[in-house]
């Protein structure tokens, strides 16, 4: 500033050009807080980005692979031309008859008895074994399964016949970058004698697309190399539904009675320090609350046992119901507190006005209040189950089954979910599990982004709707 | 009834029993959340209670001793909640001082375009299911590590790893709660500070910071919270192995504390012990819920405190 | 460095040089300062593309208390904050002209406006106390300024300011308790304190006694008597009265109203406050002041 200032008055303070000096110091100073700062911003864009680059690059590459017959070997057999028709083209009872061919009896049965292959006749089994099993106590899952199909039959053929081992796998990234990179490393691996029991010759590498449209439709198996999602994916669809039905109803019922009704009482206050407290508790304690309630004190309800005469459509509480409940129970906290944020947002004067009009409180709420704060309550509904579907740890103590390869056919079904699947498959120490793990993982990321942007797109619509 | 040539009273309260109807499952809805509670601690009680009753375990041994050995009988908490402890505490080292740093920035610094770009990346994150969270500790974490510090030190299942991918789950958790607590502090605070003469990062660390303390602790807390009950990280990358230790005679750095070996935390012991084969009646079914009770009670406590915190922090204004 | 030679201009020399278009005089007949800590000149401030105040042109009379009044919306605070930059906080605003401190424009691309806001000190609308204790709201900003006194000197700088805000007495007592342990008036005398704390030369005040009681208001008002000795007082009110107790002279600002029906401020009459207030030169300042509009 000006030197021609009058004098300062106490000199206690520096002078200017001290002070010009402190200035600078502080102003360098504060640059690099600022990239600091910045700097631990991006740690988070940072780590994202890792995560998606480790799942991507799992997902996607060069494998080296083994097959114990080749598909096309196994086409030309059955009397077509492989060039023309792929394994996915035979038709079921071709591909019966290669397994009755190849499979012993004895495992042919137990196949049957987990999913029969036919609704109308058996295969493997004598009619009058089959009807004595199915009359007894312990009946197989194959009695009240639906019959195998095509998708189911082809991924047991792949898994009996084809049995396609995967030796080795090569990640994305060097994939595209260093193709010769992953011969080079199988060559030293054979030398090394790394692949014991492994003829070279017989060593096919070919690009593997481990997320793929088949990924989704195949069930679950306990070979990696053809392992599907589907068992998986179902499970989770049904767990969503039980979810929805049960907490957004319930919950939003719950923040309209404390926001519009509830009038402040030491109860009333109580309920909502417990919503807070609830909402801030573990998932696992969720999933102790369901195994010890739902799956083992109410078990008649949740195997169905109280639903039919005869036997019970599960032998034991583990089903998808005890499941979909546990999960209702974890979420609803959190959808009882955002609705109430959607209903406090509504201001009052929308509510004086109807009641002042002679209006009762539920017709006040349901035609004025509602469908203002709908959006809101909407998002965030759609927000709560997108976390449970990610939920993996109630369900371990819900027993979401270890292996199941059948698709769940109501509430009452054993099942398994997706972040179950990505758990148990990410446990095994093989590679290959790595590799269906990220694929998974895949999955369920790309399925939680769609019901994110959806949610989005639907509160923008319901706004545009709300505006008169 | 009324007599002849009077007016009946217009105003009278005509009983409305559809209301009565719609009011009373409104107010089930809202009660079934105390059901809730009743259930956890019920049963967490009961089957804890069971735990305790059977011979081969006292209260006082699974308070104080420092071996959780359940097939040799020995059922002390310590090396779970030790487990536990480690990974939250490292997951906190990591996050707090990036999340503070980063919320700072948000607030104080970045234009609405920056903000806009930066606010969702750290919304998907928190999206992130916390099993593809281990997937990644397991796969990516862990061979860094080992790369990093060598593969004799770090073992393949770590602390460390659970610890820093912990870390990286809640640390948008922070920077969220934290920025919303920086915002809230109101703009005259800030106008008076620059009025004054001072520079921006004065405004920010010495004025906005101090005053949203404790929102910002609150933060803290809930964060600290939600790493002590995290379960599939901790299952996947720390390993099923108690750091079973006798204090005074096991190494502090080297073996207590040292975050490159594996260690169970209270959640995975539940998560594993249950996925495992488990009968109803066995001590094994009821030990679990006496860790859960534990696990129930430090987060209770956290969350508690938590909201002290933002008692305090909502008066400052005043 | 050179130091400009310290000019004087009269009012009516700075109208004619900066006149450039046939805009309505300002009527500046006999105000003429004859020491000005700081003047406008040709000033206009938008805010992105919307031009909120043109043509200032102002002086400011050192150890005087000037006032800016005006109906709302016309630009009286907006043209206090180019004083201290505070205008710069502001993403979308825009100052075009020249301000002068000492004859050194502080809109020069070298100044740091933190500099800037060392010397011209500001007190708010609104009592805003730092959430500190009483003593720490006065010292923090003779500390960020560099103050080089130990303990001892401090505990003298806060008695000196709290005095001179005539506080001191109310609170020498519990210097250590928070500020918003205090009344609304005592806060915002709290506020002068800190305000005058790192020794500014002038002291901009933005309605400072609008938030509070009229015998808070009175307070203050005498307050600002006693502070011209020392340091010159902007303020800007609107309450007539009070620019009329309080003021040694007085800018009136008014809006005018585009075709596009923008409204943008200007200066209509700068005048000695009796004058201003008794016989004004300008309708607009008449009507204004009989009551007619604003």
């Amino acid at each position: 500033m000006s030197v021609d200032a009058p004098p300062r008055r106490d000199e206690r303070f520096p002078t200017d050009v001290e002070y010009r000096d402190l200035l600078d110091r502080r102003t360098r100073r504060a640059r690099v807080f600022q990239v600091v700062s910045l700097l631990a911003l991006t740690t988070g864009v940072v780590a994202l980005a890792t995560l998606i680059y480790t799942i991507v690059n799992d997902s996607f590459g060069w494998v080296a692979v083994v097959n114990a017959r080749e598909p096309e070997e196994v086409v030309e057999d059955l009397g077509f031309d492989p060039a023309e028709v792929s394994l996915a083209d035979i038709p079921y009872d071709d591909l019966v008859g290669l397994l009755q061919a190849t499979v012993p009896t004895g495992v042919g049965r137990r196949l049957e008895r987990e999913q029969r292959f036919y609704e109308d006749r058996l295969v493997f089994e004598a009619t009058a074994t089959w009807d004595a099993l199915c009359a007894s106590e312990g009946a197989p899952l194959g009695c009240t399964a639906p019959p195998r199909d095509h998708a189911n039959l082809l991924a047991l053929i792949q898994e009996r016949v084809i049995v396609p081992d995967v030796i080795a796998s090569y990640e994305l990234v060097p994939s595209l970058l260093d193709p010769d990179g992953f011969t080079r490393r199988l060559e030293e691996g054979f030398a090394a004698g790394r692949f014991p029991d492994v003829d070279i010759d017989r060593v096919r590498i070919e690009w593997r697309n481990w997320f793929n449209p088949t990924f989704l439709r195949t069930p679950a198996s306990s070979i990696p190399e053809i392992a599907g999602i589907r068992t998986a994916v179902l499970g989770s669809a049904w767990l969503v539904l039980i979810t929805i039905g049960f907490a957004v109803p319930v919950g939003v019922g719950a923040a309209i009675y404390l926001v519009e009704y509830a009038k402040p009482s030491r109860l009333n206050s109580f309920i909502q320090t417990n919503i807070y407290n609830l909402a801030g508790v573990p998932s696992i304690v969720y999933g102790m609350l369901g195994l010890a309630i739902l799956v083992r004190a109410l078990e008649p309800v949740t195997s169905g046992a109280i639903f039919t005469a005869g036997p019970a459509p599960s032998d034991n509480g583990r089903t998808i119901l005890s499941a979909g409940i546990t999960l209702g129970l974890l979420t609803l906290p959190v959808v009882i507190i955002s609705a109430q944020e959607a209903l406090t947002a509504v201001p009052n004067s929308l509510r004086n006005a109807a009641l002042g009009l002679g209006a009762t409180r539920w017709q006040m709420v349901r035609s004025h209040v509602l469908p203002v704060a709908m959006p809101g309550i909407l998002t965030g509904s759609i927000l709560a189950v997108a976390r449970a579907i990610g939920e993996t740890a109630p369900l371990i103590l819900v027993g979401a089954a270890s292996f199941i390869t059948v698709d769940p056919t109501g509430p009452f079904s054993k099942f398994t979910a997706l972040p179950i699947q990505i758990f148990q498959w990410t446990s095994y120490p093989q590679e290959e599990f790595r590799n269906i793990a990220a694929a998974a993982s895949l999955a369920l990321l790309i399925l939680l982004l769609l019901l994110n942007a959806g949610a989005v797109i639907l509160r923008n619509r319901y706004i545009r709707k709300a505006r008169w | 009834m009324h007599i002849e040539g009077t007016v009946p009273n217009p105003f009278r309260r005509r009983p409305r029993p559809g209301e009565l109807a719609i009011r009373g499952f409104l107010f089930i809805c809202g009660a079934l959340s105390i059901a809730t509670t009743i259930g956890i601690l019920y049963e967490l009680g009961k089957e804890s209670y069971l735990f305790f009753a059977d011979e081969r375990v006292s209260v006082l041994d699974f308070l104080t001793t420092t071996v959780w050995q359940p097939q040799a009988g020995r059922f002390g908490i310590w090396p779970l909640v030790l487990g536990t402890l480690m990974i939250s505490v490292m997951a906190m080292l990591v996050a707090g001082p990036l999340g503070l740093l980063s919320a700072i920035y948000l607030s104080e610094y970045a234009s609405p375009r920056v903000r806009g770009f930066f606010k969702p990346v750290l919304e998907v994150l928190v999206g992130v299911p916390t099993v593809v969270y281990g997937f990644f500790a397991l796969t990516f974490m862990t061979p860094l590590l080992r790369s990093v510090f060598g593969a004799n030190v770090v073992g393949f299942f770590n602390v460390a790893s659970a610890g820093i991918v912990v870390g990286i789950l809640i640390l948008p958790l922070i920077s969220s709660l934290a920025e919303d607590a920086l915002s809230a502090v109101p703009d005259s605070l800030r106008q008076g500070a620059y009025a004054l003469g001072a520079s921006k990062l004065d405004v920010s660390l010495r004025i906005v910071l101090p005053a949203a303390l404790s929102g910002i602790a609150a933060g803290f807390v809930v964060a600290m919270s939600r790493a002590v009950g995290e379960t599939m990280v901790v299952t996947l990358a720390a390993g099923a192995a108690p750091r079973n230790f006798v204090l005074g005679q096991d190494p502090l750095f080297s073996y207590v504390l040292n975050p490159f070996q594996s260690a169970q935390a209270m959640t995975g012991y539940i998560a594993i012990t249950a996925s495992g084969d488990l009968s109803y009646n066995s001590i094994d079914y009821n030990s679990i819920f006496a860790v859960g009770l534990a696990l129930f009670f430090m987060t209770l406590g956290l969350n508690w405190l938590s909201r002290r915190f933002v008692r305090r922090y909502r008066q400052e204004y005043e | 460095m050179v130091n400009p030679p310290f000019t004087r201009h009269t009012t009516e020399e700075t109208m004619n040089e900066s006149r450039t278009d046939t805009a309505p005089l300002v009527s500046t007949a006999a105000a003429e300062v004859v020491d000005a800590v700081m003047r406008i000149e040709d000033v206009d401030v938008y805010y992105g593309d919307f031009l909120a105040v043109k043509d200032v042109d102002l002086q400011f009379a050192r150890h005087e208390i000037t006032a800016l009044i005006g109906p709302s919306g016309c630009g009286k605070s907006t043209v206090m904050r180019c004083l201290n930059r505070m205008n710069d906080l502001i993403p979308s605003a825009r100052v075009e002209g020249k301000v002068y401190f000492n004859d050194r424009n502080i809109y020069d691309p070298d100044v740091d406006p933190v500099e800037v806001r060392r010397r011209v000190g500001m007190v708010f609308q609104r009592p805003n106390p730092f959430p500190k204790s009483i003593y720490e709201n006065v010292a923090w900003g003779a500390r960020i300024n560099g103050f080089k006194g130990k303990r001892g000197e401090m505990d003298d700088l806060v008695e000196r300011a709290l005095t001179q805000a005539a506080l001191w007495d109310e609170v020498k007592d519990k210097l250590h308790e928070s500020g918003y342990s205090l009344s609304g008036g005592q806060q915002q005398r709290l506020c002068i304190a800190r305000a005058l704390a790192p020794d500014p030369e002038v002291l901009l005040m933005d309605e400072p006694a609008s938030a509070l009681d009229p015998i808070a208001t009175l307070r203050i008002e005498e307050l600002m008597l006693t502070l011209k000795e020392q340091y010159t007082i902007i303020i800007v009110t609107h309450n007539m009265q009070q620019a009329g107790r309080v003021s040694d002279r007085t800018a009136f600002f008014s809006v005018d109203v585009d075709e596009r029906g923008q409204r943008t401020g200007k200066l209509v009459e700068f005048d000695f406050t009796d004058k201003l207030f008794t016989s004004p030169s300008e309708k607009e300042t008449e009507d204004y002041i009989t009551g007619r509009f604003g």
